[in-house]
């Protein structure tokens, strides 16, 4: 079961609820594939370092799931390439450790949200 | 600046260490922008190792991770006055 990431940003001109059904279409696009649902992470609107499309702020989100087949990454790119509301996407690979951190910081050991400042990186020795 | 001939301090140089290998940090999340604030200058660039001393095993992963977070937008490429 080969774990995957996927960070991608909407276009902020969608409404709350628009931008959380193109998510679920994504999503369904995974579960069709038979692909397992890890983590799901709705970050709302959030401004962006740099403007993308001469936009300066943009809806985040994150998919965390396992598959077997990796076909279906070029499936999920193509959708992501093909709908003109996501801005930008990042599918990574994850490694074991990544999946420790990840698992780690959806129980919040990192007690952070997105909007405070996370607890001190030194302590959270793995 | 230490001349040529100048004794040097020894006590002040202290030896560097690579922060990841002592509190045993083994991934490096990309969507994290506040630890990796740590690793880039005021303009966003990454620093050298011989400023962080981190080995080049975990350089390799900050800058990997650092060019991510630029990618998704959560760093700059560049900024003027970053922190």
């Amino acid at each position: 079961m080969k774990n995957y990431e996927t960070v991608f940003i909407l276009n902020p001109v969608l409404s709350e609820d628009q931008a959380k059904d193109t998510v679920e279409k994504f999503v369904k696009v995974l579960t069709k594939a038979k692909a397992e649902i890890v983590n799901k992470e709705f970050w709302g609107l959030k401004k962006m370092a740099y403007e993308i499309q001469n936009k300066s702020t943009g809806f985040y989100n994150l998919i965390e799931f396992a598959t077997e087949n990796t076909g279906i990454i070029l499936t999920l790119e193509t959708e992501f390439r093909r709908d003109e509301s996501v801005m930008r996407f990042l599918t990574t690979a994850l490694d074991k450790h990544a999946v420790a951190y990840n698992a780690r910081r959806k129980k919040g050991e990192f007690n952070r949200t997105k909007k405070t400042a996370p607890k001190k990186r030194e302590e959270a020795a793995v | 600046m230490t001349l040529m001939n100048e004794p040097i301090k020894r006590a002040e140089i202290k030896p560097k260490y690579c922060r990841f290998k002592k509190s045993g940090i083994k991934y490096i999340d990309y969507k994290d922008p506040d630890f990796l604030l740590k690793f880039i200058n005021e303009q966003g660039k990454i620093l050298p190792r011989r400023l962080t001393g981190t080995s080049w095993k975990y350089q390799k992963k900050v800058s990997q991770a650092v060019k991510r977070a630029r990618h998704i937008a959560i760093l700059p490429y560049l900024a003027d006055q970053m922190k």
